[in-house]
């Protein structure tokens, strides 16, 4: 780590300090940032508080700063922080809230996305197995245009925004999402789960009583449910899909991400969204079989015989 | 327990005298239930007659005097090996054949002629090869052996034995049997006197004893109870436990050496290799022998070999008996680097060095001796990974792959490797990414994984199918991108893929077609991760194609069917979707499912034609949203609500349609008491209210909508906008308008500003109109400029302007100013960009019609008709000219009045032409019905149809 980057960990963990009651010192302000734990829940309990995202919060301003300041240890402290602050805006958009000060934080990760890829869209090529790859032969050799048919565009080109507009908002937010997903690896569990719980309030859908089986009587909630158009669902289901089948297992980030998932396949059957159907029921059903494959057999393990010869 | 059968075979005492009967064993009832039994026969078949124990032979029927001894060796051995695969149970009892020694009887066979004896020989002869070459016995033997089904060991001393004069077959009975003395007395320590299991646990040394030099190695059946593996485990587990690694090691090695299957390899290995070294300037009597091999090979083997294969041996006992630590310690006790490094120049390809010498065996010896090396240290690994030293753990796991790859420098052939080496290897290719991942080294885990699946490791199908699955959800799910695989790995002209996504669907791609070519079995999850991923990418399309592809069979036909509608259905094929669910639906089939019934209604709700079906869809999913599925049952009284709306729009009759607009809105309403924070459903009120003219009920539920979405939808800011306007509130219908383009960004707002341009028009400000419309001109220069290079057609047609439309609707907004020119000119731009369109020609009519070309504008009416034969503005106008020019033609136009009615029943100037028609021809009162009609509906018309909405 660099002097200057420490230095920006430092002058922002000093900040903080006047913003929330208590600070444990620390030797690696960065690190502290982004995993003490008491520091995450008083950040936490400040972004949802009823006043939270006004224009002249100081949190917003400090997670804005931070942003800001290019420091990419820092930026990673805003983004462990994404979840609350899209949850909460998300959740108060239809109340007429001042949202000014998440909007802003917003804004940032938009910007910042935007400017690395150039307001470019990603597209992917999907593979076609009549070409011969890195991972397989192929028979025929014909050299066909028709690779170029399966171009897809996974986030389209953006364009720079300077205010949220209301039709932007979910792109917004989506795009902000994506930085998230990009950076996943790095965010602490604790993190994810808060996204997780968002989730399942975002589809809306009221379990009245969990404990009967099968019976989990469903209903579409009054707070809460939030529109969720594509290009906000998507980067969503990105991240669900590395909570719930990601390399680090966690049982606590598993329980919530198939709650989220559930919750979110209920919600795609509400909105008859074919391409959500899809996508979350394969999500529940790897969920279930992720569950099942601790029983299955290890093939890196030895076989165990009662003969060991040499 | 000795027992001496000469000849494996029976010898019987009959009448003529000592038969030797080849074909018969009945000894074998004595030997069946012992531990292990040695065989060894051939010395006695080439007795001479004066010692030889029998008179006759039998073979067959036949009883001979004598016969080709050969043969005669052959036939009993066959009958021995039929025997041994119909009698012997050889999980409990080990067979172990003793090769054939080769008599030492003449000195000419190893160089020395006139020497009868080997006794007095002491050093061994140089090389691998006997001069004389082996016994033909060994060949008769070997040939038999091979056809045995149950496994024999074949313990080959031919070629020790004749390389080792000095050493005759007895020799190694010897060591058999004061190993089986061992055992006896061992036994009586522990004291178990289990008379039963004693029975066939002894060695009688003593008979040996007795027997002369030669023949007392040779007795051909040999009963021995060595310690069993379990035994000596017990007591080396009790050592282990103890802490004490180096006895247990030792005792280890001790109960190994009793067992001929472990010592034999070793052994041949160290002789082979050690043979070249022995210098014996003395002579050794026969006693100093045995302890010869004892100091000179046995204790080297020991220490050199020995000492790394019996801490394997020992390690993985601990790691069995899930000791991890334990096996830890062991694993840790020896330098297995060290070992590596010692058998690598064995195991490469470049030349002996000087005197070493080689032999057909060799190979596989180093490669067994390779594999217990590489094995030691992959266990471990596994035993680092199970406390959780993960990072310690990839490292062992990799040097063994960096060993194999040094050992293998073109790869792993497919013949010809240890098969035990072959499965480390594979376990270890397995791992190494596994560790990495569970590590948290994300960029190590994923050149493992290439590494795996990218180089020649000879991987089974099935390893290769699980590295390639684990790959593929690690790429998928682990956020971390892998970016494309190295340059080294590409070959020219194959597709690499250049991100996570399509190096994952591309290895699940090849997954599922190894299923489908029976090379793997099915893993459902495969197909799940492939829906998930492709379903991201909205190509679900290629998901479909993968289900096609798929044999019947892996699911139930009815859910094949629903995922294939889903997919369809996700790209848009809505046709193809309503097909496979009308067959899943079938009632043979699921006609219950509630996903399929809500999906077929809502492909149906938007084709008024479907509607009638969908509306038995939907009434089908309201009844069956039970139980579990109860929360769906708002769902489905939408869809019922949509349905209803849409059959609506083509009933034949007043009556009918207003039926069922009436139940369409009940529905409605009921799905809105079912969920009341479902927007959409707010917004179907909305419309629904709206093309009912029930304009207040609307303005509430447009109003209601864009709270809940926050203003998110375009479409709900449209719907407030044309409900004011039909209001005849047009400044507040603009407010709206403008506070709509202030929630959009350039490229969306299109729609909303041709919407306040007709605004404006409406309110008489055609200046500002037109000002709009330059606006919306300049808007789609400045869009052709930013987007033209790189934009792909499906997404022009979502959110950008579209500026056929701008075209189109200046030169309407012209018209309506009767500015002939302007439209001209306009029209000529729109039919740059779409040249025949229905609008267009018709605009084109309306154009000739204002300048008084009453022909022209006919057929331009007609030619939009033509083109679009339910496309009312045109109906209209054609009836309403036919009106003027020939009374005679006043039937034509009323039917065509109708029957824009009936396509647009809320449509002013179709009431209003009609009201002239009846009056022209004296019905006054359908006129001023017509009339009345008319003038109510202007009083509520928006500038725009309510069904652009949707």
């Amino acid at each position: 780590m660099s002097d200057s980057s420490s230095g920006k960990a430092q002058s922002a963990f000093q900040s903080l300090s006047s913003i929330i009651t208590s600070i444990p010192p620390s030797q690696s302000p960065a690190f502290s940032l982004l995993h003490d734990l008491r520091i995450a829940s008083q950040i936490s309990t400040l972004l949802r508080q009823p006043d939270s995202g006004a224009g002249d919060n100081n949190l917003c301003r400090w997670l804005y700063d931070s942003f800001q300041s290019t420091d990419p240890d820092l930026q990673l402290v805003v983004l462990r922080f994404l979840p609350i602050i899209a949850g909460v805006y998300l959740s108060r958009v239809t109340l007429r809230k001042p949202l000014a000060g998440f909007e802003a934080v917003l804004l940032a990760l938009y910007a910042h996305e935007t400017t690395s890829r150039a307001g470019q869209s990603i597209t992917i090529n999907i593979p076609d197995l009549s070409h011969p790859s890195v991972y397989h032969e192929s028979k025929t050799l014909t050299k066909t245009n028709a690779t170029d048919l399966n171009l897809v565009v996974i986030s389209p080109s953006l364009e720079p925004h300077g205010t949220v507009r209301s039709t932007r908002r979910a792109r917004i937010v989506g795009v902000a999402l994506e930085l998230y997903y990009s950076k996943i690896s790095q965010m602490p569990i604790g993190s994810k789960v808060d996204f997780c719980e968002f989730c399942e309030g975002w589809a809306g859908l009221d379990k009245d009583s969990e404990g009967c089986k099968g019976l989990t009587k469903e209903k579409l909630n009054n707070e809460g449910a939030i529109y969720l158009p594509w290009e906000l669902l998507q980067p969503v289901l990105r991240i669900l899909g590395h909570c719930l089948l990601g390399p680090t297992k966690n049982k606590e980030l598993y329980k919530a991400a198939s709650a989220a998932c559930k919750s979110l396949h209920a919600r795609a059957l509400h909105d008859i969204n074919p391409n959500a159907i899809l996508a979350t029921g394969s999500l529940v059903r790897l969920g279930k079989l992720a569950l099942d494959s601790d029983k299955e057999t290890d093939y890196t393990e030895i076989p165990k015989t009662n003969v060991i010869s040499l | 327990m000795l027992f001496h059968s000469e000849y494996s075979v029976d010898t019987e005492v009959e009448k003529i005298g000592r038969v030797l009967k080849l074909e018969s064993i009945k000894n074998g009832n004595v030997w069946k239930n012992v531990d292990i039994l040695v065989f060894n026969s051939w010395h006695w078949w080439i007795r001479n007659v004066a010692k030889q124990p029998w008179d006759y032979i039998q073979t067959g029927n036949k009883i001979l005097k004598d016969m080709d001894h050969m043969v005669a060796f052959r036939e009993a051995l066959t009958t021995w090996a039929k025997w041994v695969d119909s009698d012997v149970d050889t999980i409990k009892t080990r067979v172990i054949f003793q090769g054939i020694s080769p008599n030492h009887y003449s000195g000419k066979n190893w160089k020395e002629p006139g020497v009868k004896s080997c006794s007095m020989e002491k050093q061994p002869i140089l090389g691998t090869t006997y001069p004389s070459g082996l016994p033909a016995a060994s060949y008769a033997l070997q040939d038999v052996l091979s056809r045995i089904k149950k496994p024999v060991h074949l313990l080959n001393i031919t070629t020790l034995s004749l390389v080792f004069i000095f050493m005759g077959g007895d020799f190694f009975w010897r060591i058999w049997m004061n190993l089986g003395k061992e055992g006896e007395e061992k036994e009586k320590r522990e004291g178990e006197e289990e008379k039963t299991e004693k029975k066939g646990k002894k060695v009688k040394g003593a008979d040996m004893a007795e027997t002369d030099e030669y023949d007392g190695g040779e007795f051909s059946v040999r009963e021995v109870s060595a310690n069993g593996i379990r035994m000596k485990t017990t007591e080396v587990e009790a050592k282990l436990d103890q802490g004490n690694i180096e006895e247990a090691e030792s005792s280890l090695r001790e109960g190994l050496s009793l067992n001929f299957e472990h010592s034999l390899e070793p052994m041949s290995f160290g002789f082979l290799g050690l043979s070249f070294e022995f210098e014996f300037a003395e002579q050794l009597s026969e006693a100093l022998v045995y302890k010869w091999l004892n100091t000179m090979v046995y204790e080297p083997l020991t220490n050199l070999v020995m000492k790394e294969e019996a801490r394997a041996l020992l390690g993985r006992l601990e790691y069995q008996r899930g000791n991890v630590e334990g096996a830890l310690r062991v694993f840790d006790g020896i330098d297995l680097q060290a070992a590596i490094q010692r058998l690598q120049p064995t195991l490469s390809d470049k030349p002996s060095r000087k005197g070493r010498i080689r032999s057909d065996s060799q190979n596989t010896v180093s490669q067994h001796a390779a594999s217990l090396v590489l094995e030691a240290i992959y266990l471990k690994a596994k035993s680092l990974q199970n406390l959780g030293r993960l990072t310690e753990a990839a490292n062992e796991c990799r040097s063994v792959i960096d060993a194999v790859e040094r050992i293998f420098q073109q790869g792993i052939p497919d013949v010809q490797v240890d098969s035990r080496l072959q499965e480390t290897v594979s376990q270890a290719v397995e791992l190494l990414p596994e560790l990495w991942k569970q590590a948290g080294c994300n960029q190590e885990a994923i050149s493992a994984y290439r590494r795996a699946l990218l180089s020649q490791w000879n991987l089974d199908n099935d390893c290769c199918a699980r590295i390639q699955k684990a790959f593929a959800v690690f790429l998928l799910h682990s956020g971390v991108e892998a970016g494309p695989p190295s340059l080294g790995s590409q070959i020219d002209g194959s597709y690499v893929p250049k991100n996570n996504l399509e190096e994952a669907i591309l290895l699940l791609m090849i997954l599922m077609r190894k299923y489908i070519l029976g090379k793997i079995n099915w893993d459902p999850s495969v197909m799940e991760h492939l829906t998930f991923a492709l379903s991201l990418c909205s190509k679900t399309s290629i998901v479909a194609k993968q289900l096609e592809e798929m044999m019947p069979g892996v699911y139930l036909r009815s859910d094949h069917w629903n995922a294939l509608a889903l997919c369809y259905s996700g790209v848009g094929e809505n046709s193809t979707a309503l097909n496979l669910l009308r067959k899943s639906l079938h009632k043979h089939e699921q006609p219950d499912d509630l996903m399929a019934l809500l999906l077929a209604a809502k492909i149906c709700s938007e084709d008024s034609h479907l509607a009638a079906e969908g509306v038995g869809y939907a009434n089908s999913a309201v009844s069956n949203a039970k139980g579990k599925n109860e929360h769906l049952k708002g769902v489905g009284l939408r869809m019922l609500g949509l349905c209803l709306g849409k059959q609506a729009k083509i009933s034949s009759s007043d009556y009918e349609r207003s039926r069922l607009q009436s139940e369409a809105l009940k529905s409605l309403e009921a799905a809105f008491s079912y969920e009341r924070n479902n927007l959409e459903i707010i917004f179907d009120l909305g419309v629904q209210y709206a093309e009912q003219r029930n304009l207040n009920a609307a303005l509430r539920h447009a109003k209601q909508f864009i709270d809940a979405t926050g203003g998110s939808l375009l479409k709900g800011w449209r719907l407030l906008a044309l409900v004011l306007s039909a209001q005849q509130r047009f400044s507040e219908a603009e407010v709206v308008t403008d506070a709509a383009l202030d929630e959009t960004t350039k490229w969306e707002q299109g729609s909303m500003l041709r919407l306040k341009a007709k605004l404006k028009l409406a309110q008489s400000l055609p200046i500002d109109a037109i000002e709009t419309y330059r606006y919306l001109l300049a808007l789609v220069q400045a869009q052709k400029k930013s987007f033209s290079p790189h934009i792909s057609v499906s997404q022009v047609d979502d959110d950008k302007v579209d500026e056929f439309e701008v075209w189109h609707g200046l030169a309407n907004l012209y018209s309506k100013l009767l500015h002939w020119k302007d439209v001209e000119l306009c029209l000529g731009k729109a039919k740059e960009l779409k040249q025949y369109s229905a609008e267009m020609l018709h605009t084109e009519g309306v154009v000739c019609q204002g300048r008084g070309n009453m022909h022209e504008a006919l057929s331009g009416y007609i030619n939009a008709l033509l083109l679009d034969p339910s496309y009312v503005p045109s109906k209209i106008l054609i009836a309403a000219v036919l009106s003027k020019v020939a009374s005679k033609a006043l039937p034509v136009a009323r039917g065509l009045l109708s029957d824009a009615l009936r396509i647009e029943p809320t449509n002013t100037m179709a009431w209003f032409h009609l009201g002239v028609i009846h009056r022209d021809d004296g019905r006054l009162a359908d006129a001023a019905d017509c009339f009345q009609a008319a003038a109510m509906l202007e009083e509520s018309d928006p500038i725009e149809s309510f069904s652009s909405l949707l």
